[in-house]
This record gives structure tokens, C-alpha cells and sequence, in this order.
């Protein structure tokens, strides 16, 4: 069987309900569901790239339907985040929460509704939904379409759809908002996501610079923040990490995690055993060693795997990568972090290692933890940034 | 060690969906360096050149060739658009082109973490890779082939090698030690 190593496809995260979700050793959307379950209402996800927070999110969307109306809105995948106003914003909100509403739970939506958001220009009219207002405009008597603010739109399609709902309740789950440039604009569209209403709940990926000062000022009062953890994946303490990375790659091939187990392998008629575990306990010490140079970022992983497999695929046409392989792919990427750091970056880098970063001028940290190039961990009763392997080279004397 | 040509194939064609950055040195081997990577994908690609993300993200079955006039903007126009190019697939990578230490790299480095993720690890800067020691590349690409880059190249021209990805990058290997 040949393995699809396009199938990694590192820049692609998971859909809700997806086959392939892994849950990570900090069981992120686990415990974000069960904040929620225990009231609290507005969460601020950060993280930084790669590091699972639209899988996550779309996991937790899925364990939130039991009791909410869950919608998962990525907004940019619609907007540009650089040029979104508050209004675009709150009525693409009411679009995408109508139109999961109609299309995939089908609850019958008022016709007043679905006209203003279509011609508000976020909800397109299936040919189905179209005969239907048709032959509702025909035996009803000649009125305007409902037109109201953004905000009263989105305020009257979540009263409508939580009336309808038998969870009797919405969560959205915003995504694509950490892409907004910081600015009065930014500050404008989150304070415009809290005006939806406080009977709605919010889990809402958000900008860096929204994440440090005072949380209740970004969105809403009360609001949390609930930072995407990268998991350990060096030392002992790496070992659930590792492992989690592993199954993430098992799963993306379509193969039994255990066919990275040396000891899976069993003795039959026409296997030479001793070899073929030989092989499988090689690849599976590549397979580590690209985890322990992720830094537990899921991304920087499948990137490395795939670019060490494709280094084997055109330089000798093998299928499975060798150690030189993968240290071709971890010299490229180490050289886009090379390209990420700035004069000043190595010595404050060196200042903050094992502290909990506090020190750090704000807008080079917000950097440097955007990229992963610093990596906050819960380490005891406290967090302390650490610097992510691959750039731990460029910085010397670490 | 990493051979320019491998690396520069590398970038282009792991991530059908993907970026890759082309740094070149100067507008006029920015210019080259174009012409060189148009004439080296296969014709199935369907590269075409533009300087407008949205162009580049409309035609996702298309290899964009994308040449900023605008590098910094152009990058945080990837940046924020970035998911775009999830929906509907890709079967074509955009390809990036940027001045070394320009605009637009340095607007990556400060500004664009998602397309700095994005293109992580499909950033090259071929020249810089072609530094390191043309000679002793030389005989590795004649231990290798068994040709001088300059032979390699002639049977490329004239069709001779069929177009496998392992001879794509060594075409592109042979063209960063190509001698005039």
C-alpha cells in the first residue's frame, strides 16, 4: 500500500465531527465545554499558529450540541479580517447561525429573517428556500422586507433560533478573529461580538494584544482567557506528547497507531521478524524525533514529517524518510525562524528563558508567542516560557 | 546537506495548497528567477503571473506566480486571507516572490505570524543556498547524475529526461550552478 503523504496536509484543520480529531494531552475543548457547562460564558482562546486552535474549537462546537445551539463561524474564511467592520461582523454572525439553522438543523427560520440577511449579503437563498417564499409572498399580503441595524439583526436571529432550538440556547464559536491588526477598528468589532447578547455564550479565538491587560475590556465583563496549550514533547514528561503527535500522524495515513509499535509486528511464515522490526523502530524514532522538534506545535510536526517524506520521495524515490531527510526538513524550517527573529530578539530571549516572561517588552513578546518562537508552559503552579527547539539553535549557548 | 534545486522544488511542490517564498537578491534576478521557475513546472500547472492575492486565491487550480508590486501589503493581505485558500482546495501552490531582507519578509517577521506559519519551511533564497560552495556542488551534481549541470540542462532543453519530480529538482539544482 502506498501512503498518501498529502494527506497530512498540515495547514488544514479538522471540521467538526471529523474522523481524524485526537484529542491533545490538555484535553483543550474537553475543558472548554465544561467551562462553559459550569457558566462561564465568554472565553478568549489564544495560541499560537499551528497549534490546534481551529481543530479545537470545532471539537469543542461538537461536544457543545448536546446543550447549545453550537456555531462555529470562521470568519475569515469569508472576510478579510483587515478591512471587517462591526457590522460586517455581527451580520455575517447572523448569516452563518440562520443558515445552520435552515440547512442542517432545519428549523423553520421565519421567511422575514432569511429575506434580510440574504439581501444584507450573508445568506444565500437555497432554489428550495426561494420557491418557498415565493408561495409565502403570493398568499400573504405585499410587505417590505424587515430591514434593522446589524446588531438588532444578529440580536433577532439568535433570539429566533434558541426559541426554536430544543437546546433552547447558542454558543458561537468564532474563529479567524487573532487575524485582526490591532487598532480602534479591532477593539470595535470585539466589542461588537459582546452585543449579541448576554444569553448567548462565546468562545471567541482572539488577537494577541487582546489577550494581555484587562480581559473584561476586550469583549464583555467576565470574560476568560483560555490559552491553547503546545504540549510537552521533550524528557519524560513529553512522553503523552509525543505520543499524541504519533496518533495524529497514524490517523492522517489511515494506519493503526500500532504499526509504529516494533513489538506489533509478529512472526509469520514469510516475515523476517528481526528485520521488520528493525524498520518499524527506526521509523518510529524519526517519527519522535520530528515531535521533539515540533515543540508540540501539531503544524511545525506534519510540516516536517511531510517535507522529510518528500525529500525521500525526489531524491531517491523512496517512500519513507531517513534520519537526513528529516534533518533537511528541520534546517528548513529552523530558517524560517531565522527569518522570524529581529535585532534584540536573541538576548531578550535569553533574559526571559524559565521565568514566566514578564519582562519581556509587550509587542516582542506578543510576537515571538504569535510564532511560536517562545512557548508558554503550565509548568507546576505557574508558567514559564520556554524556547521552541528549532530556534533554540540560532540563539547559541542554549 | 540541503541543495538548492532540491530545496527549491521542495518549497514548490510539497503542499499543493501551499505558499512558497522565493527570495531573490534584486529586482532584475527576481525577474530571472521567475522566468526560471515558469519554465521548469510542468505545463499542467498552469502558472500564470500576477501581483493581486485575490487573482492568486480565485484560480486555486492554477500555480500563481505572485510578484508584488506592494510586497509588504501583499503579505498582509496573505496573512488575513490565509483560510481562504482552504475552501475550495487548492490543487496549485502560490508562489511568492521577495526580496531579500525587503518589505515583505520584513512584514512576515513582524506583522503576518499566519502566513509566516503558512510559509514555514517553504521560504527559500536559492542564491543564498548556492553560496555555500559551488565547486564541491558541482562534483556532487556529477557524482549524482553522472552529468555537468551544463549537460544536464542541454538534455532537459531538449526534452530528453522525462519529467519526473526527482528530475525537476535536479533541473533546478542545475540551474543555480549553471555557469554562463
Amino acid at each position: 500500500m502506498s501512503l498518501n503523504w498529502r494527506a497530512l496536509a498540515p495547514h488544514r484543520p479538522l471540521a467538526p465531527g471529523a474522523a481524524g480529531y485526537i484529542p491533545p494531552p490538555s484535553g483543550f475543548a474537553e475543558r472548554i465545554a465544561q467551562q462553559v457547562a459550569a457558566g462561564a460564558s465568554t472565553l478568549l482562546v489564544t495560541g499560537p499558529v499551528g497549534v490546534g486552535k481551529s481543530t479545537e474549537l470545532a471539537h469543542a462546537a461538537t461536544l457543545l450540541h448536546a446543550t447549545h445551539i453550537a456555531c462555529l463561524i470562521q470568519i475569515d474564511r469569508t472576510e478579510n479580517p483587515r478591512q471587517l467592520t462591526a457590522e460586517q461582523t455581527l451580520l455575517r454572525i447572523a448569516g452563518s447561525l440562520v443558515r445552520m439553522a435552515t440547512e442542517t438543523l432545519r428549523l423553520p427560520v421565519s421567511r422575514d429573517l432569511q429575506v434580510s440577511l440574504s439581501e444584507a449579503g450573508v445568506m444565500p437563498l437555497s432554489f428550495e428556500s426561494m420557491a418557498e417564499l415565493e408561495a409565502y409572498s403570493n398568499a400573504t399580503p405585499s410587505t417590505a422586507p424587515f430591514r434593522g441595524s446589524a446588531r438588532s439583526l444578529a440580536r433577532a436571529a439568535i433570539h429566533e433560533v434558541a426559541r426554536l432550538s430544543h437546546q433552547g440556547r447558542v454558543a458561537l464559536l468564532l474563529d479567524g478573529l487573532e487575524k485582526l491588526p490591532e487598532g480602534p477598528r479591532a477593539m470595535e468589532v470585539l466589542a461588537a461580538v459582546g452585543e449579541v447578547g448576554d444569553e448567548v455564550d462565546l468562545i471567541v479565538v482572539v488577537p494577541w494584544f487582546a489577550a494581555f491587560g484587562s480581559h473584561d475590556e476586550v469583549i464583555r465583563p467576565g470574560a476568560h482567557l483560555a490559552p491553547v496549550p503546545a504540549c510537552e514533547v521533550e524528557d519524560d514528561i513529553g512522553e503523552p506528547g509525543r505520543r499524541f503527535l504519533l496518533d495524529i500522524l497514524a490517523r492522517r495515513l489511515e494506519l493503526p497507531s500500532e504499526c509504529f509499535e516494533p513489538g506489533s509486528i509478529v512472526e509469520t511464515m514469510s516475515t523476517d521478524v528481526a528485520r521488520a522490526r528493525e524498520v518499524v523502530s527506526q521509523r518510529r524514532e524519526l517519527i519522535l524525533e520530528a515531535a521533539r522538534w515540533s515543540g508540540g506545535l501539531p503544524r511545525t510536526f506534519l510540516q516536517l514529517i511531510a517535507d522529510a517524506a518528500q525529500y525521500a520521495q525526489i531524491r531517491r524515490g523512496d517512500e519513507w524518510p531517513e534520519m537526513q531527510d528529516l534533518a533537511d526538513a528541520v534546517a528548513d524550517q529552523t530558517d524560517s525562524f531565522r527569518r522570524a527573529l529581529l535585532p534584540g530578539d536573541t538576548e531578550a530571549i535569553h533574559q526571559i528563558r524559565g521565568t514566566d516572561g514578564r519582562e519581556m517588552a509587550l509587542d516582542r513578546k506578543i510576537r515571538l508567542l504569535a510564532r511560536g518562537i517562545i512557548l508558554e508552559r503550565a509548568r507546576g503552579s505557574g508558567w514559564s516560557m520556554d524556547i521552541h527547539p528549532l530556534v533554540r539553535p540560532l540563539l547559541g549557548g542554549l | 546537506m540541503r541543495e538548492p534545486g532540491v530545496a527549491l522544488a521542495g518549497a514548490i511542490e510539497r503542499d499543493e495548497g501551499g505558499l512558497a517564498i522565493v527570495t531573490c537578491p534584486d529586482l532584475d534576478l527576481r525577474e530571472w528567477l521567475v522566468r526560471e521557475v515558469e519554465s521548469l513546472v510542468p505545463t499542467s500547472a498552469q502558472a500564470f503571473r500576477t501581483s493581486s492575492v485575490r487573482e492568486a486565491l480565485d484560480r486555486p487550480e492554477c500555480m500563481a506566480l505572485l510578484i508584488p508590486v506592494d510586497e509588504a501589503e501583499v503579505v498582509r493581505e496573505l496573512d488575513a486571507c490565509r483560510d481562504q485558500a482552504l475552501e475550495p482546495p487548492r490543487t496549485q501552490p502560490i508562489v511568492l516572490f521577495l526580496l531579500r531582507d525587503g518589505d515583505g519578509h520584513r512584514t512576515l517577521a513582524v506583522e503576518a505570524p499566519s502566513a509566516w506559519s503558512w510559509a514555514s519551511g517553504s521560504d527559500v533564497d536559492p542564491e543564498k543556498l548556492a553560496e555555500l560552495d559551488v565547486e564541491s556542488e558541482r562534483a556532487s551534481f556529477r557524482d549524482e547524475t553522472g552529468a555537468m549541470p551544463e549537460e544536464w540542462l542541454a538534455r532537459w532543453r531538449r526534452h530528453e529526461l522525462p519529467r519526473t519530480p526527482e528530475h525537476y529538482a535536479r533541473t533546478f539544482w542545475a540551474f543555480t550552478l549553471e555557469r554562463p
